[in-house]
């Protein structure tokens, strides 16, 4: 006679393990800093060379010095003008995906990001 | 010298299996209970970059993508009012992190004024949660 009970018993504990396992992943998270809108000033250092306004404006687009850009094209382009710091505004319709996905690349490549907060 | 008898076969049902499943089916709902407890009920956003978190938050917050704020169940409304700068000034007091669970759709202006807002009151760590992308 087959043993229902124990069959039971074994699926309960593999469905255990594997709830523990999901939860057992830790989060991953960001961190983000804002600039003050208040005072857009550059830092010293850099207060000789322009910075690029990046502008993040939903949809997966983005403009820079007010040229829309894709994604892709970014760091090159910051590359090719010798910026290693970029201010960063984001639009009302802008998600949070969005900015995101502008700030990985900059990251990824070392250009430093002056994100300022959004005027209300 | 007279040998106790021998015990009688057992018959009908094994109440020991028995228990055992019902056990198990106490400690599944228990967890199922935590983890729904728990769950953000946002769609977090992905990142590459991102680093795992290893110590605990002392403040968790959540924003929806309607760009809602909430401190566990309760929403904040709006505006930052009163009880939201009470929650905030006492995390920063704590100096642990607080981190922000917000949904990947939520509006970038709100996330970030929350940020500041956060930072103006002196919290230092700031967390927004991610998942990795597929």
């Amino acid at each position: 006679m087959l043993g229902l009970t124990s069959l039971v018993d074994v699926v309960f504990i593999l469905l255990f393990f594997f709830m523990l396992a999901a939860r057992g992943a830790p989060p991953q998270a960001l961190s983000l800093t804002v600039s003050d809108a208040a005072s857009p000033a550059p830092p010293a250092a850099v207060a000789d060379r322009p910075q690029g306004l990046l502008r993040v404006l939903g949809g997966g687009r983005i403009e820079l010095d007010g040229r829309l850009l894709e994604t892709s094209a970014l760091v090159p382009t910051l590359r090719a003008a010798s910026r290693d710091q970029v201010q960063v505004r984001v639009a009302p319709a802008a998600q949070l995906q969005d900015l995101i996905d502008a700030l990985e690349p900059l990251r990824a490549a070392g250009i430093g990001v002056d994100l300022l907060a959004p005027t209300a | 010298m007279k040998l106790p008898a021998a015990a009688a076969p057992r018959s009908g049902l094994d109440l020991l299996p028995l228990l055992n499943v019902v056990l198990l089916l106490l400690g599944f709902f228990l967890l199922l209970a935590r983890i729904d407890r728990g769950a953000p009920e946002v769609g977090l956003p992905t990142a590459e970059s991102a680093q795992a978190v290893r110590t605990p938050a002392s403040l968790s917050l959540r924003i929806d993508a309607a760009g809602g704020l909430f401190v566990g169940e309760r929403s904040l409304g709006d505006g930052f009012d009163d009880a939201a700068f009470s929650a905030f000034q006492a995390a920063a007091a704590t100096a642990g992190p607080v981190e922000l669970h917000a949904d990947a759709a939520a509006p970038a202006t709100r996330v970030l004024m929350l940020l500041q807002t956060l930072q103006r009151v002196g919290v230092r760590d700031l967390r927004i949660l991610t998942q990795p992308s597929e």
